[in-house]
């Protein structure tokens, strides 16, 4: 998964599992970092999520929230928007089309 | 011809299987490796996504639950998870649990392609799960996942081994 921060923004690329742990700590660590007040993590590159990057996300989640920052999901297509339906991440986060 | 022969019933084929260890299993994109292989013989499934999301999730489930033992309740915070990364990581390199194998097997017949992940680990009861994750859980989802995307599935008693059947 490729990743980039660029201020409230978080664009992530590729697949997003288990294995990309270590990557995304860099968004969390941007997240605690950034001062503002709305973040979009970007996943309309995202071809594939599975059960470990939807926990991830949750993760990034409590990371903003302690922070009083409101997290946005934007622009999930396909698999990955069906993996978020099902899942009903549309009762715990901001859902935003591309 | 033996006596019986010629009229006793014919079982099933299992027309492909694999026997890998943890740390190869874990590779990534090795679920989609899988069902391209059924896929080339079985002929297209209906969901193709679908099936490769499902078999992904049962791999997983048995590389980290089944061979490296791991639970995953530890996931629930990042620091939480930050261990099991951790220990994952040392546990695949750790003779007696990254090279534990898995199995799969897969055939299939008329209408339905049947692909089986069996684990050498510890199991579990299945009725200890809850077929569906509580909301906001961060780990805990992937059975979930499997049953909302497979046609039909079957975990063994043991909790060792996952059948899944997804519609041609």
């Amino acid at each position: 998964m490729n990743i980039k921060l660029s201020g409230p923004t978080i664009h992530l690329e590729g697949r997003f599992t288990f294995a990309q742990h270590g990557t995304f700590q860099r968004a969390l660590s941007h997240l605690e970092t950034v001062g503002a007040q709305q973040v979009r993590i970007d996943l309309s590159a995202v071809d594939f999520i599975d059960s470990a990057g939807l926990g991830m996300l949750l993760i990034a989640r409590d990371v903003a929230r302690e922070r009083g920052i409101g997290l946005i999901l934007r622009g999930a297509r396909g698999a990955v928007a069906t993996m978020l339906e099902t899942a009903s991440f549309d009762a715990l986060f901001t859902l935003e089309a591309a | 011809m033996a006596p019986g022969a010629a009229s006793a019933p014919q079982a099933q084929p299992t027309v492909l299987a694999l026997d890998i260890s943890a740390r190869g299993a874990a590779a990534q994109g090795f679920a989609g490796l899988v069902c391209a292989a059924v896929e080339a013989q079985a002929g297209p499934v209906r969901d193709p996504e679908g099936m490769r999301l499902a078999v992904h999730e049962a791999i997983a489930n048995a590389v980290q639950h089944g061979c490296l033992e791991l639970g995953s309740d530890m996931r629930q915070t990042r620091a939480g998870h930050e261990v099991f990364a951790a220990v994952m990581l040392d546990r695949m390199a750790t003779p007696g649990y990254g090279d534990r194998r898995i199995q799969l097997s897969a055939d299939w017949a008329g209408g339905v392609v049947s692909i089986s992940v069996h684990d050498p680990g510890p199991g579990y009861h299945p009725s200890t799960l809850a077929s569906r994750a509580t909301a906001g859980a961060k780990s805990g989802r992937g059975l979930a996942i499997i049953r909302s995307l497979a046609h039909e599935v079957v975990v063994s008693p043991d909790g060792r081994c996952i059948t899944m059947r997804f519609l041609r």
